[in-house]
């Protein structure tokens, strides 16, 4: 498998992405590790005419602490935010969350997180190689009108796969996107959309520039299901935020509950996470009844096209957002 | 009396890999480096439907592209040109095709992008068929026919084995078991992957250079093919280069070989064709699958009556060696432990599926799984300790079993004990560990398969001290060229270094039957001995004049032909080779030796000593199943076996290392999921092979019995490795958490529905 040919920019500045981005448009596609993109160009997913790579825009990297929010640019590496204590101690779900994506190999220097919370949805239909694909009629997301991996059904269910999105978006984390001239700023939450053909609500002229973590006092944590320890794509995974209150340490305020991997964006669980307000840190049984709504809500929503079977991944559900929210209690606790 | 390790200066040593810095530092030539002036891309376009009739086929467009020497169709074959032993799949499909994988054209042009855009420039219209996929429902009477023109969906095949009486001892027994048993689909992930690169010379003469485990034997495929092509006595010789990975999937020639050959000759120039990696998942054969029924039974005190095995093979559209596995399951079928009365009747059955091949094990990793679950289950219910059991019934020295397998030396018993002393077998573990046992037989010298089962050795001295080892045998990164150089050196008195192994080209290398049953050490070592020893006498007899005393008094050692005793009687290798070549009359020292070893082929009564020796070992894993996900993680693994000797211990332990991820992948993780007859999961993120994070652990104890025929005592042991792996942690998750899981791979979907099973 060859990759399309496309023609090569390397801005040296964040204005030049911009500019670059302000001309092409559609045409063009951002290149920051190319883990996620260049797999989809070898299978033909999709032919950029041109290719603007982030690889000289240094000032996009980092992590810093400002005030009571984390920054991080778009193109620090998964490595650098695995090493990083700040995140350890205010972000666990997202260390937690990053030392699993793929391997060290793709950890190291390749893989940014910028690339990915914004890699493309996955399908085990979508995401062969162009020779299975050009057997058969092209499925929503390729083009066409049929859905291989939900019968009759009307429009794409592709996966989000990302561990990285899942996280921060149990960190109430947002992002700001960048086009020539105005700056957004949009909560993860909002970002995702509904759609398996277009996951995100974002422009092809726009440059996303950094994440923003508020930093809560809580505790967050991150589990999530795959066959194998390395290269291997989550099948169910789960992130959760807990806050105590002011007044009583034992008592939970705030919680987030948000699972990926399962549906076409990741999930926020409002019925589950208000569930557990008030209740106390040690109330397992409360934590397994939010992980029962968690996975009854989210169940719905579950299409089976990533491997494994889709009553094993539902019943996951329930076990990868249990084992979080001990996780994230015995921490709140210590 | 039998040697020990500490008798020899070479032999028994941790030699490292004698090619490593080749292939560390990227310098190892694999066919992937190979270009050849003037040579053409060849590619294969593929069918897109498992069972359809080719309506019509254009290229025009294709033959028309600039770039484009030749595009050829099923029609461009010779109708004899045929490959595989039962000779049913011709490389390229005319008409209809019964497999994705089925090759409907193939182009060669100056480049591989061109020859890419050929092939999608080739349009053909098809009529889709009924596919049948299910091995089980293609035999029933009215199943659709995957080969019209057969009567039948059911191969004509041998396998229908009665040795004893079964039906008296099954009522005769105290206990029975029965079960039925399924394993998958899976691949060997070379991680080379093939090509080939063939080209003629003005004579129509062939040369190939191909990745195969069998260049003999490849070259009487191709000279088939030749022949086909109406090409009648000429030559072929067969190249190879570095290979990266056999594990058996280059035991067979391949589509892509012949078409190779067939494009090559239609351009008159030389045709290289290369798989990417979907292709190698999808066009190239797997483990065969099973489905299996076995029923076995025990005497009040644990002793094993009777064993009775029915087997269903899903033989895919096309007959490769898979279909002949059942010759190799037969083996631990009838042989492991001790068993009277055995029957066993496979049915191989053509379906819309991909086909088969050889792969370690042979068969033998399917079979050990129904035996070695089965054992557990048939303990349990008489009550017997599972290690007790294993004890009761294990092989002994001196044995001959039921198929007439001649067990010379057996080391299963102390293997068994290595396994005991590494683990706790007393179900005592924490809560969700297990530890769970199963043994292994399997061929340790060589294995007669076909008629003959010989190696061909020569063995050049030069003028130094140094010598050219060309074997038949074939080093596909399993180490044999360390193995021939370490024996030849020992015999010789010479250093590992010293000896250069050949086995690249059957223009050079004597014959062979190929790298395949665990046989390399065992025979391509004997017949590199026995040349080695051929050599040491011309060169003894030489000295003996030299020296003027009896050439028997004359030994070797430390690069020295020397007498014992007598200091004056001395005289580096060297320097004694250089005087035969100067002296007048002067003599040349070389020496070839063929070795065949005297094992039995099974014949029509399917009875017969296979193999001069046999390899056994017996595995043990610690498990801990997590109840709430069903995931297992493997804590501990120790694999024990008897090898005979091991000439060298840190190649060996690196084919048990390998052998035991690849038989843990086979356990809990590796399936190529299919759907439809088509494969869904063609590349390494989908296909769940063990990464280095999720190898295990593993204890390696050797087990040396010496044996009498082996070169220096060896025994074969390139495949035992991954044979008893999936039993042995299937019993060990039964052992955790009281689960049994029949279906391989063990995901931890299926534990979590059995254990769901359990707790309603
Ligand atoms: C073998 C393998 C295993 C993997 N396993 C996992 C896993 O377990 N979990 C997981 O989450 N991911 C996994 N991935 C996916 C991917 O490697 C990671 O998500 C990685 O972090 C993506 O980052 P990247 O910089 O390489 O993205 P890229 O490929 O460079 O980009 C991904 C997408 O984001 C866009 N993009 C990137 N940066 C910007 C920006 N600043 N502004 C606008 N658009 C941008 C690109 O145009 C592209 O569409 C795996 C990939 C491989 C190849
Ligand atoms: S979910 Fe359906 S439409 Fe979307 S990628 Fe998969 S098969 Fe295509």
């Amino acid at each position: 498998m060859r990759l399309p040919r496309f023609e090569y920019i390397e801005p040296i500045n964040f204005e030049g992405a911009l500019d670059l981005l302000y001309i092409h448009k559609d045409n063009a596609k951002v290149l920051a590790g190319g883990t996620d993109l260049l797999v989809r160009m070898k299978k033909g997913l999709l032919k950029p005419k041109i290719i603007i790579s982030l690889k000289a825009l240094k000032e996009l990297s980092y992590i810093k602490k400002d005030d009571s929010y984390i920054k991080i640019g778009a193109r620090t590496s998964i490595a650098d935010i695995i090493a990083s204590d700040l995140i350890k101690k205010e972000a666990c779900a997202l260390f937690e969350a990053c030392e699993k994506i793929g391997a060290v190999t793709i950890q190291h220097y390749r893989g940014t997180i910028g690339g990915n919370i914004l890699q493309d949805n996955r399908c085990i239909h979508y995401n062969q190689s162009a020779f299975h694909r050009s057997g058969r009629q092209p499925c929503h997301k390729d083009g066409g009108k049929i859905c291989y991996a939900r019968d009759a059904s009307d429009r794409c269910n592709s996966t989000c796969q990302s561990d990285g999105a899942t996280a921060l978006m149990a960190l109430g984390a947002n992002i700001t996107l960048v086009r020539k001239g105005t700056e957004r700023i949009i909560d993860l939450d909002n970002f995702y959309t509904t759609d398996g053909i277009m996951p995100f609500a974002m422009e092809s002229n726009e440059l996303l520039k950094e994440i923003v973590i508020p930093i809560q006092g809580g505790k967050s944590s991150y589990k999530r299901l795959a066959y194998r320890s390395a290269i291997d794509y989550p099948i169910v995974s789960a992130g959760v935020f807990l806050k105590s209150s002011d007044t009583s340490k034992n008592e939970i305020e705030d919680a987030r509950i948000v699972v990926g991997a399962i549906a076409r964006a990741p999930i926020f669980l409002a019925k589950a996470s208000s569930f557990l307000k008030g209740k106390k840190f040690n109330d397992i049984s409360a934590f397994k009844k939010a992980a029962d709504i968690s996975m009854d809500n989210a169940s719905t929503f579950a299409v089976h096209n990533v491997g494994s079977t889709l009553e094993y991944r539902c019943a996951m559900v329930s076990e990868m957002v249990f084992q979080a929210l001990k996780e994230a209690a015995i921490v709140t606790q210590e | 009396m039998s040697k020990s390790n500490s008798d020899f200066s070479v032999v028994g040593k941790r030699i490292p890999k004698l090619d490593a810095a080749q292939k560390a530092m990227g310098r190892a030539e694999y066919i992937q480096d190979i270009k050849l002036p003037g040579m053409l891309y060849g590619r294969i376009l593929y069918s897109k439907y498992a069972h359809a009739n080719i309506v019509k086929i254009d290229t025009s467009k294709a033959v028309a592209l600039s770039g484009v020497h030749a595009v050829l169709t099923g029609e461009d074959v010779p109708e004899k040109m045929k490959m595989g032993f039962i000779k049913d799949n011709p490389p390229i499909k005319k008409g209809k095709v019964c497999s994705f994988r089925d090759e409907v054209a193939a182009v060669a042009a100056i480049s591989p992008e061109i020859a890419k855009k050929a092939l999608d420039l080739i349009e053909i219209e098809y009529e889709e068929q009924i596919g049948i996929f299910d091995p089980e429902k293609a035999m029933e009477k009215d199943s659709p026919l995957v080969h019209g023109h057969l009567k039948s969906n059911v191969l004509k095949m041998p396998w229908d084995i009665h040795y004893g009486d079964v039906e008296k001892a099954e009522k005769e027994s105290a206990f029975v078991v029965e079960d039925r048993f399924t394993t998958q689909w899976v691949t060997h992930c070379c991680l080379g992957t093939s090509g080939a690169i063939a080209l003629f010379d003005a004579n129509d003469n062939l040369t190939i250079h191909t990745n195969t485990q069998i260049p003999s034997l490849a070259q009487k495929d191709f000279l088939e093919s030749l022949k086909a092509m109406g090409l009648e006595n000429k030559r072929v010789r067969v190249i190879k280069p570095i290979i990266g990975g056999g594990f058996g999937s280059k035991l067979d020639t391949y589509a892509y070989e012949h078409i190779a050959i067939l494009l090559a000759h239609k351009c008159r120039k030389p045709v290289k064709i290369a798989f990417d990696r979907v292709e190698e998942f999808k066009a190239t054969s797997t483990r065969q699958p099973t489905i299996i029924y076995i029923k076995q039974g025990c005497d009040k005190n644990g002793k094993l009556t009777f064993r009775d095995m029915r087997m269903v093979l899903d033989n895919g559209a096309h007959t490769s060696w898979g279909a002949t596995t059942p010759s190799v399951m037969l083996m631990p079928i009838s042989s492991l432990y001790r068993v009277e009365n055995v029957k066993y009747v496979a049915k191989c059955v053509y379906t819309n599926n991909t086909y088969s091949q050889a792969m370690r094990g042979y068969g033998n990793p399917q079979a050990t799984f129904a035996i070695e679950s089965s054992m557990d289950m048939l303990a349990e219910k008489a009550g017997i300790d599972r290690i007790e059991i294993r004890r009761i019934n294990r092989n002994q020295s001196g044995d001959e079993t039921p198929q007439g397998l001649k067990i010379t030396t057996c080391g299963l018993e102390e293997c068994i004990d290595a396994v005991e002393k590494e683990l706790k077998f007393d179900g005592k573990n924490e809560k969700g560990v297990g530890t769970g046992i199963a043994s292994l037989i399997h061929v340790g010298g060589g294995a007669r398969i076909y008629g003959s089962d010989g190696c061909g050795a020569i063995l050049k001295m030069d003028d130094y001290g140094k010598v050219d080892v060309f074997t038949g045998g074939t080093d596909m990164g399993q180490g044999l060229d360390n193995i021939i150089a370490q024996i030849v050196a020992e015999e010789l008195g010479l250093l590992a270094e010293d000896i250069n192994v050949v086995h690249s080209d059957t223009d050079i290398c004597p014959w062979d039957v190929g790298a395949h049953a665990s046989r390399s050490t065992f025979v391509a070592g004997n017949a590199a001995l026995g040349a080695a020893k051929k050599v040491k006498q011309k060169i003894q007899k030489f000295a003996s004049k030299l020296f003027d005393v009896p050439a028997e008094k004359i030994e070797f050692k430390d690069k020295l032909v020397f007498v014992p005793g007598d200091q004056e009687k001395s005289m580096p290798l060297g320097k004694l080779l250089r005087k035969a070549h100067f002296s007048p009359g002067g003599t040349m020292l070389m020496a070839e030796y063929f070795y065949d070893p005297d094992n039995q082929n099974m014949g029509k009564e399917l009875k017969g000593n296979m193999s001069m020796t046999y390899s056994f070992g017996a595995h043990g894993a610690k498990v801990k199943v997590d109840e709430e996900t069903g995931k297992v993680e493997v804590l501990e693994y120790v694999a024990a076996h008897d090898v005979g000797r091991a000439i060298n211990p840190l190649l060996l332990e690196g084919q048990v290392y390998g052998g035991v991820v690849m038989g843990l992948g086979y356990a809990l993780t590796e399936e190529v999921t299919v759907k439809d007859g088509e494969i869904m999961n063609a590349n390494f993120r989908d296909y769940k092979l063990f990464t280095a994070k999720d190898a295990v652990k593993i204890k390696a104890p050797i087990i040396e019995t010496d044996d009498k025929d082996g070169p220096f005592g060896a025994k074969g042991i390139g495949e035992p490795g991954c044979v008893p792996t999936a039993p042995a942690i299937a019993n060990a998750i039964y052992d955790a958490v009281g689960v049994r899981i029949k279906d391989l791979p063990i995901t931890p979907e299926k534990v979590l529905v059995a254990l769901k099973k359990k707790n309603d």
